[in-house]
């Protein structure tokens, strides 16, 4: 390049944000010359039609692993994922968000009381086929997907880039993805949803010496550059999150298979109950809510109760919700409604509204506007004089 | 009133104490084609529902073409039907093969949105089964995955398919699969920095295809300018077939050119442009004749919006709304559909309007001011008369030089062709840009082509800069960034929000302004004004770009003063006789050059023809005045690349009627850098020390300022494009110093034209300088104030 382009080149880097962040670093400068070291451990390699791919096996045992051929594990996806060994857990890493590739894939599957796992390895940006190949081939070799967050992120960045290396499509099985129930679960009581925090707070298994997400890409580019040891704490942590991910669900599984038992945390009857009502058992919801009392667990349990056609049940919660110190207009409106429809009285619902009108000063406008509206109505179908404030 | 009536009332009656030279345009009638007979059934019997038994003959021309598979920009002028020129083709083609797409470009969401209503309309008829959707920042994430699947048409915008469909290809494979047509409406908008954008984003979009195994056909609809044909060609980096035999009919035109009267005869200065295009509103408005007022600024816009509301009676008043680029999607849509419906009867608007935005019949067009080019000034007049009736403009001119000349050369505007659209898609600060954005779309191959330069040196550089990656022949894109978003194709970085807090429970957003005009209208205690109503700032969080305001009664505006500092960073060409540092065409040996100008021999073809109206002065100018200016003095031209910093200083509060000043206030604002280019002239160093520094910088700025605004004739872009700065003794040049440097990010080559136009622009401000009748420097020409007039002749003294 001649000076003076480079020149100019220098001019525009900072505007156009094209600074990379390390200034000493090495120029890349050259095509890449495997082969290169590859990261700690014992790598074999797998053969493809595009080429070899670097893996490196794994194993380790699964607590609960009995949990995840119980019945929860389908019932918390809300379809059949079939014998647990037919599964295929995924977790990717990229060399960044949107838009970005894989370079290093984590394929496990249980085997007996644990889960083996085989990480791929992406040797440089021009192998991608082999490693998509490889992936691909072991996960379309199975039955089930489980992932953390692969639904929206892992599965469907991989799906892209088969694409645009032409390669056949993956299949499309049914898929757990562990995030949104383990969220439901746990989601209050731990510090946040992601992985590490539930591995920690969860399964009381702090990770130590982690590396950072937000670090890996830039690790991947410099194993690429040369630096041997740069991908040694990225393919542990690719492994860690695959393991963490089996116990997790099989956690998830056993907590729901316990049910409800008296004396648990409140957030975790919650989380539970949330579960269960999503895992399409309301009865054990139901059980979550009233194990964990107060008002807010009241409604929750009576819009349960409700649903199930079971209002006279709901009525006294409603009732208790209605009456606490700072008084819940969705449960007085809902007594209301209760008493006037199926109990037919609307002068007691004229009653509760009434009353909750009067006893509480601080409701909201939009409450006291559903409300009054409700006043009005009752007055006029039991004929008793209208005592809200003037119309309009 | 009828329109002809208003017009034989002004002829018979005068405009009163102004200056009115009437010009009218003959009709023109239609030419007809019969519909083609290759034209698919259903689309025939829908045409022919819509009363369309035939076609105007450019639109037959181009569904021939474009059937023929032949690229086609079609040039048309507002009202001529041009969106049949590129649905018909394209819906054609739908009809008979069940799975081709297209996918449609429009400079704005808002445009899309509109079209996509009309298509809808003809396809719920036609074929209901062919899906057409927009996709845009307003496209809610569940309907996103179904445009991306299922729509036959997709309507978008060039930055959406910049940062949300070109990045994510993969997953809009069965778009890219099957695309047959692309269609860019409103090409001509495509032109300075965002054109050179577009045509980056464009190879971007045929690399994809490409890639996904399809070339589609291009169908191009633009305004009309001077070069439809290579705008084309250099937007799609390919030929283009023009279609510019326009078919359809067009009504009488009244062209009123008015110049309003002189009110201060030693300073030549003339009453306001904005009082007397209120008056001719008011005017028009009160005849019942339906009018749209057009005006540069929001300022303006806003200020004409609350006389002219005032100047009418209540019922009449309230039907008068304004319409600008900051309003909200909703509000615009609002006043579009009370055009359409009639209920809204007079318009106040910035250029916004001008793009093709369907509002109906208005009769006569009001322009505050000469747009600033000869295009735009055939697209705001177009929006007048569009039904073929008989129709008005008028255009009243301000004291500026370029609006002078205008008014008292009607013939000039008139005969003129229009500017031509100019890009540079090589500008390297774009060029990067996209490489980079295209490098993460799809590898680059070795020697892989984007555009007609070579990309080696390029892809090596972003491979030092550890951006991109070679492996395998090919370099791969390696870091986590997501390159689409560091780029925005208008230039800037992210647009500031307005809020109005007046109601503390319930802030909302009123508007959006881009940044630069952020510190200009949106400092701390700056008066805001939107829809006619006054806010102040009360807090700027620049980094967040976000400014709260208030609503506020005042009876003041307030005006902002810039201050610019300009420094070289390279000299790219340089000659003339200068003394000083500037040394021959630096950096010129070596340098690669990927530049591609456009139009530059036509520059001279804007030259102002013979003045028929003022007494033109023929006989030169004696140097006078200035003793230390020498006939013969030698100047040096020169153009390369420089950075602008700018910073907002302090703000004036002008009264409203009087525009006398209040009180003033400091902005604290941090400066704003760019890095453009400028061309610039250099005068004897010596000249200082002659003549005393305030001379020198009277003389200077006058000539900036004349320089400075005409320009844009030479230069055939907008006012906003340029920007004039003297200097009494550059920093850089050792001498007195003129620059014009362009406001658009890494510039888009008005510069190196302007070096071109050297000698034919110091002769254009000679002309108008010395022909304008005022005694000292006025408005019109060199500013008020004394000695700048002579001290500028005196500049230019020694030209024959």
């Amino acid at each position: 390049m001649s000076a003076d382009l480079r020149a100019r080149f220098e001019g525009f880097r900072a505007r156009a944000g094209a600074a990379g962040p390390v200034p000493d670093a090495p120029p890349a400068g050259g095509p890449a010359a495997p082969p290169r070291p590859l990261p700690g451990g014992v790598w074999a390699t797998v053969e493809t039609p595009d080429g070899p791919v670097p893996v490196r096996d794994d194993h380790r045992a699964l607590p609960f692993v009995s949990q995840l051929r119980g019945p929860w594990p389908s019932r918390i996806a809300a379809c059949d994922l079939g014998p647990v060994e037919g599964w295929r857990w995924v977790d990717l890493e990229t060399t960044g968000l949107a838009g970005a590739r894989a370079f290093l894939a984590a394929v496990g599957r249980v085997e007996g009381d644990g889960l083996a796992l085989r990480q791929y390895l992406l040797e440089d940006l021009d192998r991608e086929p082999a490693f998509l190949t490889a992936v691909s081939a072991d996960l379309a070799g199975g039955g089930a997907f489980v992932s953390y967050n692969g639904r929206s992120f892992d599965l469907p960045l991989l799906r892209d880039r088969l694409h645009l290396a032409r390669l056949p499509e993956l299949p499309n099985p049914p898929h757990w993805d562990v995030l949104h129930a383990a969220r439901r679960l746990w989601g209050e009581g731990a510090g946040g949803a992601s992985l590490r925090v539930l591995q920690a707070e969860v399964l009381g298994a702090p990770r130590s010496g982690d590396v950072p997400g937000e670090w890996i890409p830039a690790l991947y580019r410099e194993w690429l550059e040369g630096d041997g040891q740069a991908l040694d704490g990225v393919c542990a942590h690719n492994r860690e999150d695959l393991f963490a991910l089996g116990e997790l669900a099989a956690r998830l599984a056993a907590a729901l298979a316990d049910g409800v038992r008296p004396g648990m945390p409140a957030p975790v009857l919650r989380g539970l109950a949330r579960a269960y009502e999503r895992a399409g058992d309301p009865e054990r919801a139901i059980a979550g809510h009233l194990a964990r009392g107060g008002r807010e667990a009241s409604l929750e349990a009576a819009r349960l109760l409700k649903r199930l056609g079971r209002a006279s049940e709901a009525a006294p919660l409603w009732d208790a919700a209605r009456a606490g110190p700072i008084p819940s207009v969705e449960a007085a409106i809902e007594l209301a409604k209760d008493l006037e429809h199926r109990r037919r009285d609307p002068g007691a619902a004229l009653r509760v509204v009434r009353e909750t009108l009067r006893g509480s000063p601080w409701i909201g406008e939009a409450s006291r506007r559903a409300l009054e509206q409700r006043l009005r109505r009752l007055c006029r179908k039991t004929g008793e004089p209208w005592d809200g404030p003037a119309q309009g | 009133m009828t329109l002809e009536q208003f017009v034989d009332r002004v002829l018979r009656e005068g405009a009163g104490e102004g200056e009115l030279r009437h010009r009218l345009l003959a009709a023109r009638p239609a030419r007809m084609r019969p519909l083609p007979a290759t034209l698919d059934g259903r689309l025939r019997a829908a045409l022919a529902a819509r009363g369309i038994p035939q076609l105007y003959s450019h639109q037959a021309e181009a569904y021939d073409a474009a059937r023929a598979g032949r690229d086609c920009v079609v040039v048309t002028p507002t009202a001529s039907g041009k969106t049949l020129c590129y649905n018909l083709p394209v819906l054609d083609r739908l009809l008979g093969d069940p799975g081709a797409r297209a996918l449609y470009l429009y400079p704005t969401k808002a445009l899309a949105q509109d079209q996509r209503a009309e298509l809808a309309a003809l396809l719920g008829e036609l074929a209901p089964e062919v899906p057409c959707h927009t996709y845009d920042g307003d496209t809610p994430a569940g309907v996103r995955t179904a445009v991306r699947e299922a729509g036959r048409i997709v309507l978008t915008n060039p930055d959406m398919l910049h940062a949300a469909i070109l990045p994510h290809h993969a997953r809009w494979v069965r778009l890219f699969e099957n695309l047959r047509f692309v269609v860019v409406d409103e090409l001509h908008t495509y032109r300075g920095v965002f054109g050179s954008h577009l045509a980056n984003v464009l190879r971007r979009l045929q690399r994809v295809c490409a890639f996904h195994g399809t070339r589609p056909v291009f169908v191009c609809a633009s305004a009309t300018i001077r070069n439809p044909a290579d705008l084309g060609r250099l937007l799609l980096g390919r030929d283009v077939h023009l279609i510019d035999d326009n078919g359809a009919p067009s009504g009488e035109r009244h062209f009123f050119f008015y110049n309003p009267p002189v009110v201060h005869p030693a300073l030549g200065v003339r009453r306001g442009s904005l009082g007397e295009s209120v008056a001719w509103a008011r005017r028009l408005l009160a005849s019942d004749i339906s009018t749209i007022v057009f005006s540069r600024g929001r300022l303006q816009v806003e200020l004409i919006l609350s006389h002219l509301q005032r100047s009418l009676d209540p019922d009449r008043a309230a039907r008068v709304r304004g319409y600008r680029g900051g309003y909200l999607p909703r509000e615009r849509r609002a006043i579009e559909r009370g055009l359409r419906a009639g209920d809204v009867r007079g318009v106040v608007s910035t250029n916004a309007l001008e793009l093709g935005v369907d509002i109906g019949t208005l009769e006569a067009a009001v322009l505050n001011g000469y747009p600033g080019s000869v295009a735009s000034t055939w697209q705001q007049a177009g929006r007048a008369g569009r039904r073929g009736g008989p129709s008005l403009v008028v255009l009243v001119a301000g004291n500026a030089p370029l609006d002078q000349y205008v008014a008292t050369n009607p013939d000039y505007l008139l005969g003129q062709d229009p500017e031509a659209g100019f890009v540079n898609p090589e500008n390297l600060y774009v060029l990067m840009n996209h490489l980079k954005c295209a490098a993460f779309e799809l590898p680059f191959r070795d020697g892989e082509g984007f555009g007609p330069g070579p990309t080696g040196d390029m892809l090596a550089f972003l491979a030092e800069e550890r951006v991109l990656r070679q492996a395998g022949g090919a370099f791969h894109w390696m870091t986590d960034r997501f390159p689409a978003s560091d780029v925005s194709l208008r230039g800037g970085d992210g647009n500031v929000v307005i809020i109005d807090r007046t109601r503390a429970a319930s802030p909302r957003v009123i508007g959006e302004i881009d940044r630069w005009s952020a510190m200009l209208t949106v400092y701390e205690e700056a008066i805001y004004l939107h829809e006619g109503v006054q806010y102040q700032v009360e807090a700027y969080d620049e980094p967040q770009g976000k400014a709260y305001v208030r609503e506020v009664q005042a009876d003041y505006y307030t005006d902002a003063d810039l201050a610019v500092a300009l420094q070289v960073l390279d000299v790219v060409r340089a000659d003339g006789g200068s003394p000083g540092p500037i040394p021959e065409a630096v950096g010129g040996a070596g340098v690669v050059r990927r530049t591609v100008a456009l139009g530059l021999g036509a520059a001279g073809e804007a030259s102002p023809g013979p003045d028929e109206d003022s007494a033109p002065d023929a006989t030169g100018l004696p140097p006078e005045g200035l003793p230390g200016v020498r006939p013969g003095m030698p100047r040096g031209r020169a153009w390369g690349e420089v950075l602008v910093a700018a910073k907002a200083t302090i703000f004036k509060k002008l009264k409203l009627e009087t525009n006398e000043n209040l009180g003033w206030g400091r902005i604290q604002l941090p400066e704003r850098e760019l890095h453009t280019t400028a061309y610039w002239i250099t005068f004897p160093g010596d000249l200082e020390a002659r003549l005393g520094r305030a001379a020198l910088g009277g003389a200077l700025s006058g000539l900036a300022r004349a320089l400075g605004s005409l320009a844009p004739l030479y230069l055939l872009c907008d006012a906003a494009d340029v920007q004039a700065l003297p200097q009494v003794r550059g920093p850089f040049t050792g001498a007195p110093t003129i620059f014009l440097w362009e406001t658009h990010p890494g510039g888009v080559g008005l510069a190196e034209k302007a070096f071109d136009a050297h000698d034919d622009l110091l002769a254009a401000a000679r002309q108008r300088i010395a022909g304008c009748p005022c005694a000292d420097g006025c408005p019109s020409c060199v500013g008020p104030g004394g000695g700048a007039k002579a001290g500028a002749l005196a500049l230019l003294g020694d030209r024959p």
